[in-house]
């Protein structure tokens, strides 16, 4: 009915998910709007309006880091996670425009402002990649057709490593030639010995199949018929480690975005205050 | 594995990411323990289990996902049999992040309190808080002081600085340290206004930020901000700016009378054919007919276009009824309004003959001694220039003959140089008579400004009755000396570098305005060309200018001059959006002569140190 | 701490020995052949242990309609009156509530979670188990003046004096002597009707594990339950369909005695589902109840389990939908022929999954009693096949794996978790820092059932468990008592889907609790309980930030389910 489906494909043929955006997407402007007018009004009546958006983004501020302390206390019933969720990209798009606003330029001048800035703006594109990385990566982990917990990825490949040995040790036991056996230990080894390829994995691409497929097809014709039973059975080990590597760059990709955006939160929070103090004792 | 398999509930046990460790193996790759770091942190694997004691024999109690119980059993003394070097336990990625986050709170707190303490002796530096480069306007002036030259607060150190937070600041104490402004420094427009007590009162800085960079304009502000105050609200020039007074901008009279449609019409053009032999007067005129530059000295105009001086413009024609007409000073038989004022009593009094006598006499004996006097009642100084170049001799030879009722004859040297005459005149008069020598003359002009003065300042009331009427009749128009009065027009003073109250000689532009400028220069560079005038000041044929000057009572109202009223659909034709600018700050300007005082002046001796 | 028995934990502990005395007396139990009952269960030990002597007053509720009850009562003194629909509104059965936490309470679980797995404060163990079986009186009620029209004028009054209840609703009376309740402890399903006192009372309350261990060995027994089933249930089980529901009473009790009763499949299916896991079927090795083709000669009422409607395609069986307590098959058929339109065969295939009673009643008895007054019914099944394959992917999956017996399957969209764990983690922060459930499971595309008790239907896990640890609470969810349960493991073992978890437990500095007499640690089972006793209700749903994790009944969430697998 559908035919092949991917993330964005999802995401757009989902009306629900467009009305949300819409919904989304008005609160931010009509929220920009209540912070833009009394400060346009502010201007033009001889007053800072420096002093409403600067407010307001501390404000804003300290509510997109409300997030982390509500995920803190899941056992009282507040709004659920979700629309939490929805209002941290809300603020987080309404933060940006603010911003703009309040420094009426892209790029501060001033050393502090300018570190202020950066830090804010790394905030900013850190958390625009995550909100990118978590609408597009759980569908190419779910497609890789397999579901493993992140915690649990070194024991998988601990297994696998541990079965392909055994394959290669058994082979040699049976067929008596050692060719499957030395190949493993010159090629394949490595290859078993922890998660490969992961930089290809988050690109997409995919040089871990052809890694294989090559490797795989060089010693194919030095094998024979039993030889190659077992082959068949490490190319399916094989495979299923491609899986799990899938799964690890993946996963690591969804937690190491944070990483970046959670510090760089306590940073900009501690700068902002500080700059908000400065500005008292300084400016009129 | 069966995938159902690897969900049996003895073969996958709950999963904690709430434990902030992982097994150091795992990170390595390696096989990880089935026990998992413990929640302090230490490795749990060390044994693969804990051996029971049951009845008399130790069992193994590995637990089924671990691979159940172990073949081999527990050793004699209740040891597991399989052990391992203890790991390393690492800490999660959350709990990295948690470090993460804190260390860099910890630095950005760090680095806040090394740097920001402006006086701080360990990293002295004002990085921290500098907030943007300083306009060029004010970098250079700043000197030692540096902050404090213009912020309160930074006076302050350690907590009373951060103080500083709650306290009222006054700035602008700082900005008037070098500033100053003709009227109150901290009112609008430098002015106060007393029907408007709610005005609000802005400071520097609401208009004048600084730190924007070195290139900023500081004097540079937004149109928007006037309507603050203004009760007449409007964005800028183009739309809404009211319409420009009834008869901008010349409803301030001339002070000298000059009829531009009676020249460009008649005069001029009449004035070629009566110069036949003056080739350079047919020239101007012709000239000045169509080009108001002949006239109009463009090159240094602002926002007046003054006209030449009059030996250049008027005196083309004008010349010789200046010389034409004289000042009498004295009749034989008579007194003149000059010596009647010299006397104190006027033309008409009933003993004037008498006073002539006695004035008369008095010349014969004492020469100028007899005018001495009332110079010293005046007590004035400038009036020895009234009488100059009149010499004794000429006033004895004169009063003598008189006496005798003779005609003076002036010998044949000339005193004609200066100006003086004795004998007859062209009505066949005795008089002592003065002959101005041209526009400007020096001794005609004393004679008008300490008559002015007189008339309008002199403690002695009968002498203002009497020099006001002297001064009227001096400017007559038809019979005035010099024919001054035919051009300058009376009744206007100013008061002179001596302090004096004169007539207003020169020209006189438009109403004074403290807040408004114009210049002409970059709008007649545009339009360029002889002709540009026209574009703005339009020739009124049919207007009534000599209505005004021929009326004694005139009020300044009733002044319509020759030209149509500017209106603002003039200016903004151009200065509209899309093409040039229509700022308020274009046209207007808010300060009262914005300048530097003593505390400038030391800083810049301080910067040149 | 010693491990617990079965029996530590009497069901009585004020029961004396003259009690039980004086029930061994009583011909209900004197009339049994104690010599069949083992020794390590005889009977004497069963009533002491298994039985509950109850007082009640005129009013008391002794059970409410809709509850799960784990116990049938025998009437011993005075009269208890049954309400027949329509029932008590519900505010009158004083439903009892889940003692939830307050917000402090709530709250405080932040620091007071241990940080070590599974500890346990042993300092305050050994309360009794603490539900709400107690009995509340009509007249506690805020709202009862909705049922009496005159005021009583002393509690103490008995409600002979208050007619108004008899004439509202109507009820039924039950004299000394009568068994009731069992066939809900039994079966797993909810209370039917509610049963109050009339006047002072005295009943005993039998658990069902006594109660199964007293059938299981006494003929007599046996057929009093079955024949009780019969009289009173059998009816009110037929209520549940909605074209029986307009029937008055002499017609209901016409049909209802020529209506037969047939069991399909095996009451201990999930041992056999067990076994054969792995391997989905299609349900072509299910025990057919009607198959497609065959002309039907009555119409089935499905009264407890769950069937599966299938309709042949190519080479397989497509699953339709399936069938649950409330639900007919063979209604379009049996309709249509008698409007005379056609004389149609089944259009579908019924099979029982896991284990399926069913009420068939006799066309010939619908065509004379039921048909004349009744509407044209809603759309066949068969018209389901008309949806796209793929539409029905997910049930079909959801019905061979037997997640269609949960009211609360933990669904997570893996088109939509970010693997952020953020679900385990709250579910960890309201259990004492334990997890309660694995997120890993079976998947089709995109949809997860994961490892999370699913709150069955029929809740297979609560067979054979000796000590009653593990119940359901009025409000539904299954829950265990962690108290008493021995940590036997049966309950772990008999559910199909791994969803209970054995564990060690420690106490509060981490040191394993070990049982003195065997030095081995205390194991006790473990499951999600719905945060039956957390404000807001299950912390998972509220903590994903993506949307992702529902807690699903697949068959009324099927669009929704839908959607998801896309």
């Amino acid at each position: 009915m559908r035919g092949h489906t991917t993330a964005l494909g999802n995401l757009l043929r989902d009306r629900t998910q467009w009305v949300i955006y819409l919904i989304g997407a008005s609160i931010v402007a009509i929220a920009y709007a209540a912070i833009a007018i009394p400060a346009w009004h502010r201007a033009a009546t001889l007053g800072d309006p420096r002093e409403i958006t600067g407010y307001s983004m501390l404000g804003i501020m300290l509510f997109l880091a409300a997030f982390n302390l509500r995920k803190r206390i899941p056992m009282l019933p507040l709004i659920r996670t979700r629309w939490w969720t929805f209002a941290h990209i809300c603020g987080g798009i309404l933060a940006l425009a603010v911003f703009w606003l309040h420094i009426e330029r892209i790029w501060p001048n001033g050393t502090y402002e300018q570190c202020l800035a950066a830090l804010f703006y790394l905030t900013s594109l850190s958390g625009l990649f995550g909100l990118l990385v978590q609408r597009l990566q759980p569908s190419r982990l779910t497609q890789t057709g397999l579901e493993v917990i992140f915690e649990r990825i070194p024991n998988e490949i601990a297994r696998l490593r541990n079965e392909a040995e055994t394959l290669a040790v058994e082979c040699t036991r049976k067929t008596r030639h050692a060719t499957l056996a030395r190949y493993f230990v010159e090629s394949l080894q490595w290859y078993f010995g922890a998660p490969r390829f992961v930089a290809s994995y988050i690109r997409g691409s995919q040089t871990a199949k052809f890694w294989l497929e090559q490797r795989f097809a060089t010693v194919r014709r030095y094998l024979n018929d039993d030889e190659q039973q077992y082959l068949l059975q490490l190319e399916a080990l094989a495979e299923e480690k491609s899986a799990i590597d899938a799964h690890y760059a993946g996963q690591l990709l969804l937690r190491s975005w944070l990483l970046v955006h959670v510090p760089c939160v306590a940073a900009v929070l501690a700068l902002a205050l500080w700059h908000a103090i400065l500005v008292h004792i300084y400016a009129v | 594995m069966n995938e159902a398999e690897k969900f049996r509930h003895d073969r996958s046990t709950y999963e904690r990411p709430n434990v902030p460790f992982r097994c150091g193996r795992a990170v390595a790759w390696g096989q990880p323990c089935w026990q998992g770091p413990d929640a302090r942190g230490d490795c749990g694997g060390q044994f693969e289990c804990s051996p029971t004691h049951n009845q008399d024999r130790w069992e193994c109690r590995r637990p089924t996902r671990a691979g159940g119980p172990c073949k081999q059993g527990p050793l004699p003394d209740g040891q597991c049999c399989n052990s391992r070097p203890l790991c390393q336990p690492r800490p999660s990625l959350r709990r990295l992040r948690g470090r993460v986050t804190l260390m860099l709170l910890a630095i950005a707190a760090a680095l806040i309190f090394a740097f920001s303490n402006p006086v701080s002796t360990i990293f002295p530096s004002v990085a921290a808080i500098d907030p943007g480069p300083l306009s060029n306007a004010h970098a250079g002036f700043i000197g030692t002081d540096k902050c404090e030259s213009c912020h309160v607060g930074h006076t302050q150190t350690g907590i009373a600085w951060l103080a500083q937070v709650f306290e009222e600041h006054d700035n602008d104490a700082k900005c008037l340290q070098c500033h100053t402004f003709d009227g109150p420094s901290r009112s609008a427009h430098n002015r106060k206004f007393p029907n408007r007590q709610t005005l609000p009162q802005p400071e520097c800085a609401t208009c004048h930020k600084e730190h924007k960079g070195a290139e900023f304009d500081l004097a540079a502000v937004s149109s928007q901000v006037c309507g603050n105050c203004h009760t007449q609200q409007f964005n800028d020039f183009s739309s809404g700016h009211p319409q420009f007074a009834a008869q901008f901008p010349y409803q301030v009279p001339n002070a000298i009378y000059f009829d531009h449609n009676a020249h460009l019409q008649q005069h001029f053009a009449s004035a070629g054919e009566k110069a036949v032999d003056a080739p350079a007067v047919a020239e101007f005129a012709q000239r000045a007919k169509r080009d108001c530059t002949a006239c109009h000295e463009i090159a240094t105009a602002t926002r007046e276009v003054t006209p030449r001086p009059f030996e250049q413009t008027c005196g083309h024609c004008h010349q010789q009824q200046i010389t034409a007409r004289s000042l009498p000073l004295l009749l034989a038989d008579s007194l003149t309004p000059a010596s009647a004022l010299l006397l104190g009593t006027s033309d008409d009094a009933d003993d004037a003959d008498e006073q002539v006598v006695a004035l008369i006499a008095a010349m014969a004996e004492g020469g100028l001694e007899a005018f001495a006097q009332p110079f010293e009642q005046w007590q004035l100084q400038r009036g020895e220039k009234m009488l100059e170049g009149l010499t004794s001799e000429v006033l004895q030879a004169a009063a003598k003959a008189w006496e005798n009722e003779d005609d003076y004859t002036p010998p044949a040297t000339d005193i004609h140089v200066s100006g003086w005459h004795a004998g007859t005149d062209a009505d066949e008069n005795q008089s002592i008579r003065y002959e101005p020598r041209g526009h400007r003359d020096p001794v005609l002009k004393a004679w008008f400004d300490v008559v002015a003065d007189l008339a309008a300042s002199h403690k002695d009331a009968a002498l203002r009755d009497v020099a006001k009427q002297t001064l009227e009749q001096l400017l007559d128009s038809s019979e005035g000396p010099g024919a001054c009065g035919k051009c300058h027009v009376a009744g206007i003073t100013s008061v002179d570098s001596q302090g004096l109250s004169v007539p207003y000689w020169g020209f006189r532009g438009p109403v004074e305005r403290r807040h408004t400028s114009y210049a002409h220069a970059p709008h007649l560079n545009l339009l360029g060309g002889p002709e540009a005038c026209g574009t703005c000041h339009i020739v009124n044929p049919a207007s009534n200018y000599a209505d005004y000057f021929e009326d004694p009572e005139r009020q300044p109202s009733q002044f319509m001059s020759n030209f149509e009223p500017i209106v603002k659909n003039t200016c903004d034709s151009c200065h509209k959006p899309s093409k040039v600018r229509f700022d308020c700050q274009l046209c207007h300007t808010y300060h009262r002569n914005p300048s530097f005082n003593v505390g400038f002046q030391i800083k810049r001796l301080a910067r040149n140190e | 701490m010693a491990r617990p028995q079965r029996w530590d934990a009497p069901f009585d502990p004020d029961m004396t020995e003259a009690d039980l005395g004086m029930l061994m007396k009583r011909p209900e139990f004197s009339a049994i052949d104690a010599s069949r009952f083992p020794s390590s269960m005889p009977l004497d030990g069963i009533l002491r242990n298994d039985c509950r002597i109850v007082q009640c007053k005129p009013g008391d509720i002794v059970i409410r309609e809709g509850d799960y009850g784990n116990s049938a009562f025998l009437t011993m003194k005075g009269a208890l009156r049954v309400v027949i629909k329509p029932g008590l509104p519900s505010e009158v059965l004083g439903r009892s509530e889940i003692r939830k936490r307050g917000l402090l309470g709530a709250l405080s679980q932040l620091w007071r979670n241990s940080k070590h797995p599974e500890a346990r404060d042993t300092t305050t163990r050994r309360t009794t188990e603490q539900d709400s079986r107690q009995h509340v009186s009509l007249f506690d009620s805020k709202d009862w003046q909705k049922i009496f029209a005159n005021p009583p004028s002393s509690v103490t009054a008995g409600l002979e004096e208050v007619p108004a209840l008899r004439e509202q609703f109507q009820t039924a009376l039950l004299r000394a002597g009568a068994i009731f309740g069992e066939i809900a402890a039994l079966s797993r399903v909810p209370r039917t009707a509610t049963i109050y006192s009339q006047s002072h009372a005295t009943l005993l309350e039998i658990r069902w594990q006594g109660l199964n261990a007293i059938r299981k060995y006494d003929e007599g027994w046996r057929r009093i339950v079955d024949e009780g089933y019969r009289k009173n249930q059998l009816k009110v089980q037929l209520k549940e369909h909605p074209m029986l529901r307009e029937l008055d009473e002499t017609t209901l009790q016409r049909v209802a005695d020529r209506t037969l009763f047939e069991s399909f499949g095996s009451f201990e299916w999930n041992r056999e589902y067990k076994q054969s896991r792995g391997r989905s079927a299609g349900g072509l090795d299910e025990p057919i109840i009607a198959r497609e083709g065959d002309y039907t000669d009555g119409l089935l009422l499905i009264s407890a389990g769950f069937a599966r409607v299938s309709m042949q395609l190519g080479n397989g069986r497509r699953t339709l939908t399936y069938l649950r307590t409330g639900d007919h098959f063979g209604l379009d058929e049996l309709y249509s022929s008698w409007t005379g339109r056609q004389k149609l065969p089944l259009q579908t295939s019924l099979s029982a999954i896991g284990y399926v009673n069913v009420l068939r009643v006799p066309a010939n008895v619908l065509n004379e009693l039921v048909f004349p007054t009744l509407k044209e019914p809603a759309q066949p099944l068969a018209e389901l096949a008309k949806r796209p394959l793929t539409q029905d992917a997910l049930l079909e999956w959801a019905v061979d794996e037997r997640f269609i017996n949960g009211t609360r399957a933990m669904l997570i969209d893996m088109d939509r978790c970010v693997r952020c764990d953020d679900c385990v983690r709250a579910c960890a922060s309201t259990h004492g820092g334990n997890p309660r459930f694995v997120r890993h499971g079976k998947t089709h595309g995109n949809a997860m059932v994961a490892n999370a008790c699913m709150h069955c239907v029929d809740p297979v896990c609560m067979i054979g468990c000796p000590t009653g640890a593990i119940h359901r609470t009025v409000a539904g969810p299954v829950v265990i008592n962690d108290e008493t349960c021995i940590g036997c493991g049966t309950c772990a073992n008999s559910c199909p889907y791994d969803n209970i978890r054995l564990v060690e437990i420690s106490d509060r500095s981490g040191r394993p609790l070990l049982d003195p007499d065997s030095q081995t640690p205390i194991l006790k089972a473990t499951k999600c309980d719905l945060c039956y006793t957390q404000l807001g209700g299950p912390a998972c749903v509220r903590a994903c930030p993506h949307d992702a994790l529902r807690r699903v009944d697949f068959r009324e969430d099927a669009l929704l389910a839908a959607r998801i697998a896309r």
